[in-house]
Order: structure tokens, then sequence, then C-alpha cells
């Protein structure tokens, strides 16, 4: 039981992701490939204000909102004035950036050497130190943020990001500031990325940069994908599925010392056989 | 100050590995259009084939040499066949290409690993064994020349094959434009088979001789193939010669940002440069 | 509809098929009784993807040797190690210790690497259950009086030598190279730290980092060279040394280079050749060593797989032994008697000589300077 748990509680942070970043490649058309960096920083910023100032989780992911927000808007900004796959290359730059950024200024951050004893949260007297007590804290923010996306897709807002994504042109001679557009969703998008990464940070109570490279924003990206983009139970449905991919793949029982190479393949081969045939993932209706 | 010159030499040789794969990548975007992501790989499987011919076999290092590139393009033009062609019938956007090309180079470089682990090798040692040469204070060895002379001379054979054959000028004409190309009654699907044989080819060359300068292991294409794009978009994707120079700005870049700064923040430096060219040159220094 | 309802019915069958298949393990932490045969379940989180793949698999072998070999000894023993890929990251580690957990059950958990080792230590310690950390240099991981234990001498202990030997040769002016991962970090700041805290008469003149995936370290040692040091002080992994000692050849450096124990490895010969003679370095495995236990351990490894072991291997083989003497040697997990058993290993001989823990289960052992001489590692001569 207490597996199933454990592995509940990554789908739901993954669920997070995924839907967070769904509103940006699926809903808007933006192929952003640095939800890492975003993840990152709000585990970082609750590791540090935990650890170092004993700041309360909850004011921490606040914390981690505020400073992802301000960095999403400059990264948002300047990724606007790219287009398609440029825009993915812009993006991994600054994933890559950032991670940098996590590695080396260790006076901050204490680079490779990770941030230890990171605790959990604890609210008015309550701490969620039960991993099942954890479990409900993360269904409750992941209820909320897909809730939240529910709401902005649904609304006129959404509307307008479809329609950016099927024609951003046709959308700007019809007098919508697409720039503003683009960059509200981007910066909800990474606020969200940054809430996950908070509860990342505070349930295996140990950070560190490894976690927030480019591969982790390639594996996010690849759950929508699988999911289907533009589908929010598809982001879940993805999230489920790939976390528990090694699972399944035990049961196929590959010899121990290439089993792990073995889910790699079998991942880059999904990757490759989605995009040929089913690019619409699972239950999405978008095709990039 | 006499270490200039060293300084110099070392931004060369760091520019002429960047160069080979900016050269194929390029090749290949020129006329697809889209980022093919897996291309990294294929200098892994040069690197590992040549590998696999000279120390498991023992065959003579010259011929692993040659097998390992010609497999290589095969490969590269074998995953076109399957996977692109079938994707570009289908009018997939150069998002889903690139998603794709991701997928292949996860599961090509995850079969390298199952082959080979994930053990760092090193290729003939016959060859690093290496002279050192020293101009003007600085010092180059033999395998740095080779690989400098190949560079130069592979971009020097790709722009006359691209400027005086009717193959090359098919090439570019796919380039300005496919369909016009297809109307015209050139066999497109060919050219590009045949183009992603060459670029391949380079990828792998370029995997051996980095092979030869460094070592292997089974993700060394993605890190080399994002410096290739790097290259590319900083002298202007497409062009053959603006690839060559925008390797070597990068290699320049790097290093004095290195000098200035520090060896750890390598990797940012390259990639703030991707986003200052992104932003205001995106067309690169060269126009085609 | 029909699609919801299609959703939910896989969501369930693909739940209840891993609840089926845990369940019919249950949670576990503790021994198992099984008429008069005890197992033992011990696991392993290793790296076997990624950068890191190399010590996951070195480590597996020497933790193989050393299963087979405490089967041997305590034949009514049903030792079961079970390996989870660990990636090298927390995440991955708390994956494994999870999983193993509730499918195997565990009686003790291997863990590799500093990062894993200290998310796993979070939870080893509310389970109470004995840890052994392998190729975990990180001073972090250090705890008094719990399980957490590990076969890697703690940094700052290995650098005792080190600067032992920079004051006999009154250097003082130091240039640090390091990989800046969790590993060469940590060198890096113990020296560092070391030298203000003692005021020792060192200045660091130059402090450069380099990443995992660097190859071309010209310009780092370029810049070395410019500070004018009379020692150099070098943290990587082989792939990242023997570059390093290449490209200082061919810049003309001729300064004392001095390193860490992963620089023992005889692979380091095929990229740097005659580059790599009279680095000085702290080992804590001596290939020609005159300590039996040791000429046995590279003799049956040798035997086993037709290679020499190096120290990833080392460490997965004395760090198995260690944690399954002590699981042998009590009959539950019972906390007190782990600790007294680690505490006195007068009847077990280690492969490292002299070793033994300190009181927060971190090992203290024969250290000592090496360096490399026509391609061999042979012993400092003083």
């Amino acid at each position: 039981m207490e597996y199933l748990i454990h592995l509940a509680i990554l789908v739901g942070i993954y669920a997070m992701l995924g839907i967070s970043l769904n509103l940006v490649v699926g809903f808007t058309g933006l192929l952003s490939i640095t939800q890492a960096a975003f993840y990152g920083i709000g585990g970082y910023a609750t590791a540090i204000l935990l650890t170092g100032l004993g700041m309360n989780f909850f004011l921490s992911v606040i914390a981690g909102i505020v400073i992802t927000v301000i960095l999403s808007l400059i990264i948002g900004f300047v990724l606007s004035r790219f287009r398609g796959d440029f825009f993915a290359l812009g993006s991994f730059g600054f994933n890559i950036i950032i991670y940098s950024v996590l590695l080396n200024w260790q006076s901050l951050t204490r680079g490779p050497l990770g941030i230890p004893g990171i605790p959990r949260p604890s609210l008015f007297g309550y701490v969620f130190s039960e991993n099942l007590s954890f479990l409900v804290l993360v269904i409750v923010f992941a209820a909320l943020t897909y809730l939240l996306a529910h709401f902005v897709t649904r609304s006129s807002f959404g509307r307008v990001l479809k329609a950016i994504r099927e024609d951003e042109e046709a959308a700007a001679v019809f007098g919508y500031n697409t720039l503003v557009y683009k960059l509200t969703i981007f910066v909800i998008s990474a606020a969200i990325a940054s809430v996950a990464g908070s509860l990342f940070a505070s349930y295996i109570t140990f950070i560190d940069p490894s976690t927030f490279v480019l591969n982790e924003s390639i594996f996010i990206l690849s759950i929508i994908i699988l999911g289907g983009l533009s589908s929010l139970r598809g982001s879940v449905l993805g999230a489920i599925i790939l976390i528990l991919l090694p699972e399944i793949l035990r049961f196929v029982g590959f010899p121990s010392d290439i089993a792990a190479q073995m889910r790699q393949f079998v991942y880059g081969l999904l990757l490759v056989i989605l995009m040929m045939y089913r690019p619409q993932g699972l239950v999405g209706e978008y095709k990039l | 100050m006499e270490i200039i010159p060293q300084l110099i030499v070392n931004s060369i040789i760091a520019g002429a590995i960047y160069m080979m794969i900016a050269l194929g990548f390029n090749l290949i975007f020129s006329t697809v259009k889209f980022f093919d992501l897996g291309f990294g790989a294929l200098a892994a499987v040069g690197g590992y084939t040549t590998f696999y011919f000279s120390n498991r076999l023992g065959w003579n290092i010259f011929v692993a040499v040659a097998l390992g590139v010609l497999v290589a393009g095969l490969i590269g033009f074998l995953i076109n066949k399957f996977v692109y062609t079938r994707l570009s019938k289908n009018k997939a956007s150069s998002m889903v290409m690139l998603v794709a090309s991701l997928g292949v180079l996860t599961a090509v470089q995850a079969v390298i690993a199952m082959l080979f682990t994930s053990q760092f090798q090193v290729l003939s040692s016959v060859l690093s064994a290496t002279k050192v040469y020293n101009i003007y204070t600085a010092a180059i060895t033999e395998i740095q020349l080779i690989i400098l002379a190949s560079g130069l001379i592979i971009a020097a054979g790709l722009a006359l094959l691209l400027k005086w054959t009717k193959f090359g000028r098919a090439v570019r004409a796919i380039g300005d434009d496919r369909e016009v190309s297809e109307i015209v009654g050139i066999d497109t699907r060919k050219v590009i088979g045949r183009i992603f044989f060459i670029g391949s080819a380079i990828a792998g060359l370029a995997g051996v001789l980095f092979g030869l300068d460094t070592g292997i292991e089974p993700t060394m294409g993605l890190s080399l193939l994002l410096k290739g794009v790097i290259a590319s978009i900083i002298g202007g994707v497409g062009n053959v010669w603006g690839g060559v120079a925008g390797a070597f700005i990068l290699g320049f870049v790097e290093n004095f940002g290195i000098w200035k700064i520090s060896g750890e923040w390598k990797d940012a430096i390259a990639f703030g440069v991707l986003i200052v060219f992104l932003l205001f040159r995106p067309n690169g220094l060269f126009r085609k | 509809m029909k699609n919801t309802i299609i959703w939910i019915v896989a969501a369930a069958v693909i739940l209840g098929g891993i609840w089926l298949y845990q369940t019919k393990n249950g949670d576990q932490v503790g021994t198992l009784e099984n008429g008069d045969q005890k197992t033992l379940n011990i696991g392993a989180l290793l790296p076997f993807s990624g950068p890191a793949a190399f010590y996951g698999d070195q480590a597996r072998m020497g933790v193989e040797l050393a299963k087979e070999e405490m089967a041997a000894t305590y034949p009514n023993l049903n030792i079961v190690v079970s390996y989870e890929d660990s990636f090298f990251t927390p995440k991955g580690g708390v994956d494994g210790y999870n999983k193993l957990k509730n499918t195997s059950g565990l009686d003790a958990v291997i863990t590799g690497g500093s990062p894993v080792s200290m998310a796993v230590a979070a939870l080893s310690k509310q389970d109470d259950l004995l840890q052994m950390g392998i190729f975990s240099a990180t001073d972090l991981y250090t705890s008094p009086d719990d399980l957490t234990f590990r076969v890697t001498t703690r940094v700052s202990v290995d650098l005792e030598n080190t600067i032992a030997f920079y004051l006999e040769k009154k250097f003082s002016r130091l240039a640090i190279v390091y990989l800046n991962n969790d590993f060469g970090a940590s060198f890096r700041n113990s020296l560092k730290q070391k030298i203000d805290q003692d005021k020792l008469p060192i200045s660091v003149v130059a402090d450069e980092g380099f990443l995992l995936d660097a190859s071309d370290f010209r310009t780092i040692l370029l810049k070395v060279k410019q500070s004018n040091p009379d020692v150099i002080f070098i943290a990587g992994t082989t792939p990242h040394n023997a570059k390093l000692l290449v490209q200082a050849k061919e810049l003309g450096i001729k300064t004392q280079i001095t390193s860490v124990r992963t620089i023992e490895d005889p692979n380091l010969f095929k990229t740097a050749g005659n580059a790599a003679d009279g680095v000085i370095f702290t080992a804590i495995f001596d290939a020609d060593s005159d300590h039996q236990p040791t000429k046995d351990f590279i003799k049956s490894f040798f035997e086993r797989y037709n290679t020499t072991p190096d120290t990833y291997a080392a460490e997965g083989y004395e760090g198995m032994k260690l944690t399954a003497r002590a699981l042998a040697k009590c009959t539950s997990v019972d906390a007190e008697c782990l600790k007294e058993v680690m505490a006195d290993l007068s009847d077990h001989s280690p492969m490292f000589k002299d070793f033994h823990f300190d009181q927060n289960g971190d090992p203290l052992y024969a250290l000592f300077l090496k360096t490399i001489k026509n391609g061999q590692f042979v012993k400092l001569e003083n």
C-alpha cells in the first residue's frame, strides 16, 4: 500500500506538471521544452526557505510562485519573439541556463551537494509527515490545478489561446494582443510547475540540480503528447502511464542489467510511434 | 600576452568539431526544414561502429573509421526512410518531426548503451599517442589538426557539391521551395534520402574523430548536436560556410567565456549566445 | 461518455494490477524466518543508466561477489539482493527504496552515490533500517547514533593525507580543478574549508570547475598555468582525469599534480599514456597491497569476472559484506545489535586495511599516498 501511495504522489505531481505544460503546448501551440526549469525554481525556493529561514511550506510555495512569475515573464517575453521550432530551441537554452544557475550558484543552492533535510509541510501545527496525508495534500493541489486549467481553457481567454494556436496572425488581425495572451498563459503554466516543484522538494526531503535537467522537460512533454495535447484528462492519463511504465516493464522481465536502458528505448520508441501513428495522443484532439 | 595564441588555438580546436556537426546538420535542415535531433545519435553510432571494428574485432583503424562513417550514413538514411518520410507524407508539422527525432535520439542512445554499456570508451590508442605541434607558443595535436583539416575539406566539398553539381542544384531547389521542386520534376524523396546519408555520414565522422581525440560514450550525441545547432544558427541555418563560421565563433565565445568567467558556466554561455542570436539575428550572421 | 468509461476502466485495471502484485508480497521491513532458513532481503540502489551507469555496473559486480562469498560462509542464510536503478538522482533513490520495501521487503539497503544516499537516508532513518552507502563521499551523510553507515571515507578525512603532503613539501600556491558534481565539489569545498579553518599557509590561486560532459580543458588549464601554482589538485572521473593530464602535458605544465582515489583506474592509461606519470594521490585500495584480504579480493574478482576491480567494485564488495555480516549475526532488525556488530569488526577481515567505523558510522582506514610511475600505480616512497 505504501508503494502505491508513493506512486500516487508522483503521479499527482507529474499530472500537475503535465497540465501546466499542456496549457502552453496543447492549448496555445507553443512548443516549450523548459518546464523543468520552473519545476526546479519552485523546488529550490521551498528548499532554501524552509531549511534556511524555517519558513512555512505554504508561504514558500507563494514565494516560489513569485520568483517563477518574474523569471517566466522575462523568459516568456524573450521566447515570444520566436516561432515553432525556434521557440523550442530557445526554450532548451533557458532550461540549460537555469540548470547551470542551480548547479553553479553554490552559495545559494549548494550546487551539486544539494540541500538535505527539507521538512514536510505543516499547517496550523499539523505536519504532513505521513505519506498518506501528503498524498491528500498533493491531490488537493492537483485538483486545484485541474480546476484552474479547466476554467482557463473553457473561458473566452482559452478560446483566444486556441485561436492563437491555429493561426496567430489571424488572431492578431482580429485585434487580440497575442503577446499578452501568450505571456499570461506561459506565466500561469510556470507558476503551476513551481508549486509542483515545492511539493516534490518537501516530499523527497532532499533536492539537487540533477532532477531539473533538459531530459526532465522532455519527459514532461512526452506525458502530454502521450495523453493528448489540449486534453487535461489526457495529461493525467499520460502521467499515470509514464510513471507506471517501469512497473509495467517489470512484468515483462528484462534482465536487470539492461532493464533501465530498455525502458529508455521503449520510451524513445513510444515517442516515434506516437508521432507517426497517433500524434493527437490517446485522448487528445489536437495534433502538433 | 603569450596566452592569447593558445586561447585562439583552443577556440579553433573546439570549433573544428562543432563545425562538422554543423555542416551535416545544416545540410539536412536546409532540405527538410526541421531540427533533426536524432542526428546527434549518429555521431555516437559512427564512433561506436569504429570502436567495434577496431577495438573489439581488431581490424585496421582506417577501415574501421571508414565503416563507422558508412554505417552512420546508412542508419541515418534508414531512419529517414522509415520515419521521417512517412511523417512528411502525412504533412506533419516541424514540431512533430522534432519530437519524433527526439524519440529517435533516445532510442538509438539506449540501444548503444545496451550493446556497449555506458562506460566511457577510448578509440584506438595508436592514434591517440599523437604528436604535439607548437605554433607561436600554442600547442595543438595531430588529431586536432586532422579534425580541422577534415572539417574544412568537407565544407569545401559540400560547397562545391551544392554549387556545381546537378545534385547540388536539386538540393538547393528543394531548400528554396519543396513543392515547386516536385512540380518541376525533381525526385525530392531520392534527393533527401541521399542528403540524409551524406549528412549522417558527416555526423559519424565527427563522432569518430571526437572519439579519437577524446573518447566515446552513448550520450555523447546530444551535447555535440546542441552545439552544432547553435553554430548553425549563429552562421545562418542552411548556409554551409555560415555554419563553419558559426562553429568557430561559438568556440571562441566559449573559451573566452571560460577565461573570463569560469568553466562551469560553459553551457550557459553557449546557450546564452544562442538566445542572443535568436533574438537579434535569427537568420544568422550571413544571409543564405 | 464512452471515452470516459474506457479511461476509468483502464486506470482501474492498471491500479488494480499493481495493487494485486504488491499485496502478494506485502509491506515488509524485517527478516522472514522460513523454517530454519533465514532470508535476507538486501536492496541495492545503484545507477544503471545515465552517465553514472558505469559505477553501478562495477559496484554490482562487487556486490555479487560478496554475496556469493557470504552465502558460502553462512550456508543457512538465503541472501537475496534486489537491484533497482537509482538513475543517480534523489527521486530515483526514493522510488527504488519504496518499491523494494513494498515488493521484496527490505532488511537493509545499499545506496550508491551521495544524491541517492542522502535522499534515502531520510527514509531509512524513519524505518530504522540499516543503510550502507557506497561511493558517497559527501560530508552531509554523516549522522551519529543511527543505522546509516558507509564505506566511503569522508572527504575531509581523505584530504588529511593530501594536505599533510602539501605542508611537508611547503607548497603554498594551490590550483584546484574539479568536476562540479557531488564528488568533485565535496573535495573542492572541503579543501578550501580546511585551508580557511586551520589557517594554513596555502593560498588558492585558481579554482576552476568543469561539467560532466567536459572534454576540452585547455582553457581551464591555461588559466591554471597563468596563476603560477606550485601544486595542482584535480578531482574528476577517469575520462576527465585522463584528458586533463594529457592536455596539461600538451600545454607544457610541469607543476606537481595531486588527485584522489578515482584516478586509480587502469583505463586511465588508455588515454593518458605516460602523461599520468608523477601524479600523486590518496589511495584507499592498493592493488599491490601486502594486505592479504585485498589480494584475495582482487584474485577472486579476477577469477569471477576476468577483469581487475576498481574502487566502485571494491566499495560494493566491502559494503555488501559488512551489511550481510551484520544481518546474519542479528536475529532480527535489532538496531542495538546491528550497531554493536558494526562497531566490532574483529572477526571480519575488511578488504580495506585498518577499516573500522567511527561513532557516526563513517569509516576510517589506512589511506596512503601513491604515485604513478611508468603506467603503474605504486606506493609513494618517502
